[in-house]
């Protein structure tokens, strides 16, 4: 079949906020890539399951690490964040 | 299911060579066809004869006698208006249809209601081995487009926008077949490419002079408003190299992520993190930058204070970001202090090579549909660093530590072409983009963030487009571990399994290494 990419749909309720702080844009982005790394997450899980290559792929491929990982970070950042900005926002 | 019209310009062809596509055409068994075959003037009897034999009483088989018209065009465009497929084949008499054409193209045409223009790989006959080589076609490369022909005649458009955008124009002279796909380009809803060699070339086909292919060339930016700064032959056959022209002056904000490394740089030891930012500021002739640096913690205040000192208005150095190390963490802070509408990532152990390496990068990214630009990088001994990044499994980077002069496929080092995505070592980016997009992946600490990233641009449906207009020394991972860890390459996978063993650019997989480069040749 043919190639081509189609102009992501997924993406266009997104709204950045204004006036946020450098924290809160980092922290944002983090929350914005985990939205965006799910999606890809669950195309690729439907793509391996499409291509027979599931259980192929399992023994190497711990279910969705990336998902896991992703949240771990965000939590990382918020504090990160919180913590540039003490007594704001505990 | 689509009907087809081929139409063959039959002019001092060999009876042997239209014997082989007169087959061709008759074994397309799974489709709805006719063969339309303009005549100019009075073929040879042994010719006609066989024309006559191939017609037969079969109705599908049509000859058009194009009176005095005695050019490709003419003949060609005289056949076009007898035809009456709804989609058009336009069928060189040498050359074949493989069996199952018009079968794949009709598929594309059904499958997806828009497509106006679907092309494929070819067959393309070498003689001095008497073989075939495949050649590969990229996806829809409008950027590649304009600087050659990299689609060719392995094609089937839509009767409708062959009929709108004017057939062959005559007037385009040797480069009128660049000139036809430039402008069936412009007109189509949409451009699909199949990954599967649909028709066999056995004659060679003449690269367009220079004068007309940078004439066409430069027409269709007027039409559709591309800003030129210079159409020039690119000193290889049908290969133009075009620079666009920066519109306006908008801010670029240089992000550069550093702990004040020293390294040995032709044999002398050299502070990466000054010597790059120097650059920016003495070396760049683009003056609208703000320069941020993102150091860590334990990065040398002495260094920094001498990189401040550079240039104190454009050169800012950020609080570090604390441990433990993230690339991405620390590339998004910068980020996130930029003022700028445009983002340039780049690495400390980069060096500018030419004073307007930027301009070419940003007039690029100043389309509304690109999302991100990369350059040319060289190692210290001149070989590739960077041309682009392809994926097979993992990424891997075209042409990698080849020479550039003895690179097999020398057309793909000489014009803007789209890629799948590109380093991160010198990555520039919309700062509206980047911000939709979520920044660099924070689950990729040190590797692969950026084609993480260029897979986020590219699947919001954005392009990704390397120029070879902008050239720097990259001495790789003098600054940091390049290898990739084996969590990195789960997650990597986790999320982009899909992509990573389909990249529209580079079908299909090459070779069993990610840095292996095919001996086959590509368009």
């Amino acid at each position: 079949m043919a190639d081509t990419h189609e102009p992501g749909d997924l993406l266009s309720d997104y709204f950045p906020r204004e006036g946020e702080s450098v924290e809160d844009r980092v922290a944002r982005w983090a929350e914005r890539d985990l939205q965006i790394g799910n999606i890809a997450e669950d195309r690729a899980v439907d793509h391996l399951i499409q291509e027979n290559h599931r259980l192929k792929m399992e023994w190497k491929m711990p279910w969705r690490p990336a998902r896991r990982v992703a949240s771990q970070h965000l939590a990382e950042v918020r504090q990160w964040a919180l913590g540039k900005r003490p007594g704001l926002d505990d | 299911m689509p009907r087809f019209s081929i139409v063959t310009p039959l002019a001092g062809t060999s009876l042997a060579a239209l014997e082989a596509c007169a087959r061709s055409v008759r074994r397309q068994t799974e489709a709805e066809w006719e063969w339309v075959i303009t005549l100019s003037g009075q073929p040879a009897g042994h010719v006609m004869d066989f024309l006559r034999r191939t017609r037969g009483s079969d109705a599908r088989v049509r000859f058009v006698i194009a009176g005095d018209a005695d050019d490709e065009a003419a003949l060609i465009n005289q056949g076009l208006e007898t035809a009456s497929g709804d989609f058009v084949v336009l069928l060189d008499p040498h050359d074949e249809l493989e069996v199952d054409a018009l079968a794949r193209f009709g598929e594309v045409f059904d499958a997806e209601p828009e497509a106006d223009w679907v092309y494929a790989d070819e067959l393309v006959f070498d003689r001095a081995r008497h073989a075939y080589d495949r050649s590969f076609k990229p996806a829809w490369s409008p950027d590649r487009l304009r600087c050659h022909d990299y689609v060719g005649r392995a094609f089937a458009v839509r009767r409708a926008l062959l009929d709108e955008v004017g057939r062959l124009d005559a007037a385009a002279a040797t480069a009128m077949w660049h000139d036809l796909a430039l402008r069936l380009g412009e007109a189509s809803r949409r451009t699909l490419h199949v990954t599967a060699p649909l028709v066999r070339r056995n004659s060679p086909v003449a690269a367009p002079d220079s004068d007309d292919h940078v004439r066409v060339v430069r027409a269709h930016c007027d039409r559709v408003g591309v800003p030129v700064e210079s159409v020039e032959p690119a000193g290889l056959p049908g290969v133009v190299q075009l620079r666009r022209a920066v519109v306006g002056e908008p801010k670029v904000s240089v992000i550069i992520p550093s702990f004040g490394p020293t390294a040995p740089v032709r044999g002398e030891e050299r502070s990466l993190l000054e010597s790059i930012v120097s650059d920016l500021v003495h070396r760049t002739s683009y003056r609208n930058l703000e320069i941020l640096v993102v150091p860590d913690p334990d990065s040398p205040a002495d260094v920094m204070e001498r990189v401040s000192a550079i240039d104190p208005v454009r050169v800012r150095v950020v609080d570090a970001v604390p441990r433990p190390f993230n690339y991405s963490v620390k590339v998004n802070v910068g980020a996130a202090h930029a003022t700028g509408e445009y983002l340039l990532f780049l690495n400390d152990d980069t060096e500018v090579t030419h004073p307007d390496w930027l301009e070419p990068m940003l007039a690029i990214a100043q389309q509304p549909d690109v999302g991100m630009v990369g350059a040319y990088l060289r190692f210290e001994d001149e070989s590739i660093q960077h041309a682009g990044v392809f994926l097979h499994g993992g990424p891997g980077h075209v042409a990698f530590k080849a020479s550039p002069e003895e690179f097999s496929d020398q057309e793909l080092l000489a014009v803007d072409r789209e890629c799948i995505t590109i380093t991160g070592a010198c990555m520039l980016m919309p700062y509206d983009v980047y911000d939709e997009l979520g920044g660099h992946t924070l689950i990729l600490p040190s590797n692969w963030d950026d084609v993480d990233l260029g897979l986020k641009v590219v699947t919001s449906g954005r392009r990704v487009v390397w120029t070879p207009h902008a050239r720097l020394y990259h001495f790789e991972s003098m600054s940091r571990d390049p290898w990739v860890q084996y969590f990195e390459l789960l997650r990597f996978w986790g999320r982009w399994a899909a992509e990573v063993l389909a990249d529209p650019y580079f079908t299909p997989p090459v070779g069993p290494s990610s840095y292996a480069w095919p001996a086959t040749r590509w368009r």
